[in-house]
């Protein structure tokens, strides 16, 4: 009889081997990861609230009404979105320089992260996190899903992350921030490339759509001497936890991806056995 | 203005767009041969295709100001080559 937590099961391999991955890598770069993913959540909610703030302010605009100030307007300036932009940016570039060349069983694990169902809804609740609204994190997911659920792969099929940061809007305008544009008429050749590639599977290329990794990345760092301590990786580590949790009740499965390196939080229930609290979480 | 562009079936082009408040058109010919659909998409979050079914050697253009800066795509959805520009 088909069960489909044997699929779950099944896929269990490639979050283990990230894991065994990660924690064979070095403790001071996967710090650096959990800093840098702390950060992109920072940035990332600073700059969603300015976006939707600036998508408003258009539309009433466009309907000929008045546009309210920002809610801070003091730190609303031109000078304070653009650096805002340019550090997220930033700190999405640092979170793949300090893992490094990611091999086959982390991108395995990345992609099982935005395509398996909890891997979905872990990813949901930090995108809400951040300050996407629900449909534009349906629009990302599905935009990353028609990447074969590999958007660093298509990147890298397509130019690399180079011109993908080169070109990516970092200016005042919260609307274009993240996602690629040129001052002026002319597109660079390596734009083109990038862009049309993009738009013959059906999507739109942005510095978004690295943040399914980041938030993976930033989850594995957790497992290998990382400390991420920003809330809202603790809401998706949650979710995650509590999803493995189900797979791995009574199936006997490696409690390795269980351990997790973190003093601050309370530890899942696992297989109805509740885990240690205190200076880490130990296998069932 | 943009270099005009003949695009066959399946091909497209990026072009860049006039930052909010200034506008931006879109130009599109169709060949002899009619039965072409030219599509262009605003590469931002949430945006649609939007297409336009073209007769034979039919001229049309449509504004792309929505846009406001951001790159779009502009692609041949049907079976002739059509050309296209733009006025920035």
């Amino acid at each position: 009889m088909y069960d489909p937590i044997d699929d779950f099961f099944e896929e269990h391999p490639a979050i283990t081997a990230a894991v065994d991955w990660a924690q064979g890598a070095s403790a001071a770069d996967w710090q650096r990861v959990a800093r840098s993913g702390d950060a992109v959540v920072h940035h990332m909610q600073v700059l969603n609230e300015q976006r939707r703030h600036a998508l408003r302010a258009r539309l009433l605009s466009d309907a000929g009404r008045a546009v309210p100030a920002p809610a801070d307007s003091d730190s609303d300036s031109d000078d304070e979105v653009a650096s805002d932009a340019a550090a997220l940016l930033a700190h999405i570039r640092s979170v793949f320089e300090a893992a490094g060349q990611l091999p086959e069983h982390v991108h395995a694990f990345l992609t099982h992260l935005s395509s398996d169902p909890d891997g979905v809804a872990a990813l949901r609740t930090w995108g809400r996190g951040i300050g996407f609204s629900g449909p534009e994190i349906t629009w990302l997911l599905e935009d990353v899903a028609r990447l074969d659920h590999d958007p660093i792969g298509a990147i890298a099929a397509a130019g690399g992350l180079d011109p993908l940061f080169a070109h990516a809007y970092t200016g005042p305008d919260h609307v274009r921030a993240g996602f690629l544009a040129v001052d002026g008429p002319q597109i660079p050749a390596e734009l083109q490339a990038l862009v049309s590639a993009f738009r013959q599977r059906g999507a739109t290329p942005s510095v978004f759509h690295l943040l399914p990794a980041v938030a993976g990345l930033t989850w594995l760092s957790g497992m290998a001497g990382g400390e991420p301590e920003n809330e809202v990786h603790a809401a998706t580590l949650d979710v995650m936890v509590g999803a493995l949790g189900q797979c791995w009740s009574g199936r006997g499965c490696s409690g390795k991806v269980l351990s997790r390196r973190t003093s601050q939080r309370t530890c899942k229930t696992i297989g109805g056995k509740s885990l240690k609290t205190g200076t880490g979480c130990y296998p069932v | 203005m943009s270099g005009q562009s003949t695009l066959s079936p399946g091909q497209s082009v990026v072009y860049s767009t006039r930052p909010v408040g200034l506008d931006t058109t879109l130009f599109v010919q169709c060949g002899d041969k009619g039965d072409s659909v030219v599509g262009w998409h605003i590469e931002l979050c949430c945006q649609g295709l939007n297409k336009q079914p073209l007769e034979a050697g039919q001229p049309w253009q449509t504004s792309i100001s929505a846009a406001a800066g951001a790159l779009v795509t502009v692609s041949n959805q049907g079976f002739n080559d059509i050309k296209v520009w733009t006025d920035y």
